[in-house]
């Protein structure tokens, strides 16, 4: 078999591997596919796509010729991200993507996540997040996750202060004799 | 209802819990973990019903502080050891309020005297304090703790319990009708 019937073989394979497009192909951008209760944000890489690209034999060739010159710095890899959904949310995502006129996952993502970053950012300023009507009825944001990067979060003290009646009294227990147990006391160390 | 008292774990289900006050809520569900795993300043022990070992009805928590002896009064140092008093803070201890009037919070604070007697039996300590809800000070003085005056308008009720009258109870033989 000759070089160039091996490359056209292996052409055939690296197609076959290419997953074919769906019919509704114009209704979801090329660069994300979205199925049912996935929200699946895909940006492949360059590279990925050219590895799985196959090359025409007479392409293949030159290239051979090229590779004297400088290699061509490949792009930052993209994330891939991919969630899945309960039907609920996944039924809220369209809803939302509807309301806001966006068709791509990707700008969906982003949007959400400069929402996001924003309310971190205020949170760890220590400022709320309030929502006024125009009766001027407001409402705080509490986001559980939200509320961790706040300062205001109290941790125990172990480092206990004292009053000054309370330490003289804290001694005055602490050197005297011990009082008798209470019934509640004895009954709860026995338990 | 079978309640076992544990240490509190990660996969233990916080979230849910509601004891009717807030700081304590925030408190088990956003700090208890970190402060007992991560910076070890506090252990939390839970309070879970066999039926669901995951779910918390209850938790206290622990800490170890002392009061330096030069801050003591003079009169009552020489009663003292000539060291700082060691002690330990109950820092915490709520139980749900759905289960409240089912005795687990005596089972929590039992727990919670016996770990202080294995303290102060292992590495010492002279007492156990909390600061009480004022409401709650009354709960508190049934199982002994005495309250310490001076404290801020504002401020909860500090309460002490010596650890010889722990020990003292726990040695007590006699018979006790079990309460009604």
């Amino acid at each position: 078999m000759s070089r160039s019937a091996d490359r056209d073989e292996e052409n055939e394979q690296i197609a076959a591997e290419v997953p074919t497009p769906p019919k509704s192909v114009k209704e979801i951008p090329e660069d994300c596919t979205m199925n049912r209760n996935t929200l699946e944000i895909t940006t492949h890489s360059e590279y990925a796509l050219c590895r799985r690209t196959p090359m025409p034999p007479a392409v293949k060739e030159k290239s051979k010729n090229a590779a004297a010159l400088p290699a061509k710095t490949p792009s930052p890899r993209k994330l891939k991200f991919q969630a899945d959904l309960a039907p609920s949310e996944d039924s809220m995502v369209r809803i939302l993507k509807t309301e806001l006129q966006m068709t791509s996952n990707t700008d969906f993502l982003s949007d959400a996540l400069a929402l996001l970053r924003w309310a971190v950012s205020e949170r760890k300023r220590g400022h709320h997040i309030v929502s006024e009507s125009s009766t001027g009825e407001r409402k705080i944001l509490l986001f559980p996750h939200l509320e961790r990067v706040a300062p205001e979060m109290t941790l125990p003290r172990v480092d206990v202060q004292w009053t000054n009646k309370e330490l003289e009294c804290l001694a005055e227990l602490a050197s005297g004799q011990p009082a008798d147990p209470t019934d509640a006391l004895i009954r709860a160390m026995r338990q | 209802m079978a309640v076992t008292i544990r240490r509190l774990e990660e996969s233990d289900e916080v979230e849910g819990f509601d004891c009717g006050d807030e700081p304590l809520n925030n408190y088990l569900k956003r700090h208890a973990w970190t402060n007992q795993q991560k910076v070890s300043i506090g252990v939390t022990y839970v309070g879970v019903d066999e039926s669901a070992p995951r779910t918390v009805l209850g938790y206290f928590t622990l800490a170890t502080s002392s009061v330096p002896r030069d801050r003591l009064p003079k009169k009552y140092v020489r009663g003292l050891p000539p060291y700082d008093l060691p002690l330990i803070l109950l820092a915490r201890l709520a139980v749900d309020k759905r289960f409240s009037g089912r005795g687990l919070g005596h089972a929590m604070l039992s727990e919670a005297l016996k770990i202080t007697l294995r303290v102060a039996d292992e590495v010492g300590c002279r007492c156990i304090v909390t600061d009480a809800y004022p409401d709650k000070a009354g709960w508190y003085a049934r199982y002994g703790f005495l309250p310490l005056e001076g404290a801020a308008a504002t401020s909860p009720q500090r309460m002490f319990l010596d650890v010889r009258t722990i020990r003292r109870a726990s040695s007590i033989d006699s018979f006790l009708p079990e309460r009604a």
